[in-house]
């Protein structure tokens, strides 16, 4: 079949509208209830602009993607064509591939500097859904397009895919919504499961980086269900203190730089400080997600095994004698 | 969609949200008190307790000691950003202090605070850099 010249509706430029339409309902419905929500002018603003920035990088960076993909298109001897099933089928194996390229988003410190703008607001409504990451391209995880590619999915199909994963995960960045129906919450990603994620509380660290179906979480032990004495508190554990989108956008790369440039560090030194999770240090003063749980367990040994602490005893003793350093400190 | 639309929706959207914002009154920054300071701050930086709280009469940032080091807290929007000020250096600006900090997402943060806070502060961000 040549499908060479096929072409799928950017789904994402057409629910800019409906996005719009989205964030001022949202805010009303806040404003007028008095719940449901926070909303800050200046973060709002910073979110969205963080959101036009992605488009336009997009436009400009999104042919590096493109033909990485298209070129595995011409080598690959698959082709599963087009029909509505194989559409259905990319959508779940992209979704997938999704889990993999956030999990790696929040534990490669080199993928984090990408991915950390997502999680710098300190609030959580619709516009937090599209402070989205500049930078994408540079963390070479399109690698992980690759085999829904050689498996024999079109690019075209993948992108269009993943463009309806974003827009599905737009509605689930809001406090507006508990719980959707027992059915819906195990299986789907919801608004509660995404709160989890975006929670800076030791509980809720590396967790629910489900984009669509929230079952490849409990497939692969990062799910943590949302606990009512628990809220989250949302942002990084340690906030950056800007709105301005390009230091948003680009704090933690300049972060990794200057760790690079540290005197005395081995290579193997400078390389772990691209690699390993966010808040690595190399003399070990760092403040890592399970440096954070293992001390709040040490501190509330009643949180032993609950959700987000199954792995961590109480007799666990509490480790951090000094703050993760800046806004280095890994993420919610 | 055509660009020109796409960037029409986007102009004129971003601007109706941001006068809903201000109509709403989602523009007003937080007011700190000692005891949001010292939550807010224990909470930006865990394992650290505050022993010591300087709070700005403006109600717009603190001056915190913990765990042997000095801490500013600023309010941003309704939120609030710490840094420790080891290696900051300090300023006299019309309206209070400004601070560089060696921090590529806060290079810089201008503190409102009254001629004795001032001469307070000065010193103590001077001492502990």
């Amino acid at each position: 079949m040549d499908l060479s010249s096929l072409t799928y509706p950017d789904v994402v430029s057409l629910a800019v509208p409906f996005f719009v339409a989205a964030v001022i309902f949202e805010v009303t419905w806040i404003f007028v209830k008095k719940r449901g929500g926070r909303y800050e002018a200046r973060d709002a603003m910073t979110s969205l602009a963080m959101g036009v920035g992605n488009v336009v990088v997009g436009i400009l960076l999104g042919f590096i993607t493109y033909g990485f993909l298209m070129w595995l298109w011409e080598i690959t001897p698959l082709d599963l064509g087009t029909s509505v099933w194989v559409v259905a089928l990319c959508f779940v194996l992209d979704d997938l591939r999704y889990y993999w390229v956030h999990r790696f988003g929040h534990r490669i410190r080199w993928v984090w500097a990408s991915h950390v703008n997502h999680h710098s607001s300190q609030h959580y409504n619709l516009t937090t859904a599209l402070r989205q990451t500049w930078t994408g391209t540079f963390t070479f995880m399109m690698l992980l397009s690759a085999p829904l590619v050689l498996l024999g999915f079109h690019p075209a199909m993948i992108l269009f895919v993943g463009g309806l994963n974003l827009i599905y995960q737009f509605w689930i960045h809001t406090e507006a919504i508990d719980k959707m129906p027992r059915w819906f919450e195990a299986v789907m990603n919801t608004p509660s499961h995404h709160r989890v994620h975006h929670g800076r509380n030791p509980r809720y660290l590396d967790a629910n980086y489900a984009g669509v179906f929230i079952v490849w979480d409990k497939l692969f032990g990062t799910f943590v269900p949302e606990q009512a004495d628990d809220r989250p508190d949302y942002g990084l554990v340690h906030n950056i203190g800007t709105f301005n989108p390009f230091r948003v956008a680009f704090h933690e790369w300049v972060a990794i730089f200057r760790d690079w440039r540290q005197p005395g560090l081995t290579l193997w030194d400078r390389l772990r400080y691209a690699v390993m999770p966010p808040g690595w240090r190399h003399d070990g003063s760092g403040g890592g997600s399970e440096r954070l749980k293992a001390d709040y367990v040490a501190k509330h040994p009643d949180a032993a095994g609950t959700p987000g602490f199954e792995n961590y005893p109480a007799s666990a003793t509490a480790s951090i004698t000094t703050r993760p350093s800046g806004a280095r400190a890994q993420s919610s | 969609m055509p660009l020109w639309l796409l960037g029409t929706i986007v102009v004129v959207g971003l601007a109706a949200i941001w006068l809903i914002m201000r109509v709403y009154g989602f523009d007003r920054p937080l007011v700190l008190t000692h005891d949001i300071a010292a939550e807010e701050f224990a909470t930006d930086n865990p394992g650290l307790v505050p022993e010591d709280i300087h709070l700005a009469k403006s109600g717009q940032s603190a001056l915190i000691h913990a765990g042997g080091s000095t801490y500013v807290l600023w309010v941003m929007g309704q939120d609030v950003a710490t840094h420790n000020v080891a290696r900051a250096r300090v300023s006299e600006a019309d309206t209070g202090l400004t601070l560089r900090l060696p921090d590529f997402a806060a290079p810089r943060v201008t503190l409102t605070l009254t001629e004795d806070e001032k001469a307070r502060w000065k010193p103590m961000i001077e001492e502990a850099a």
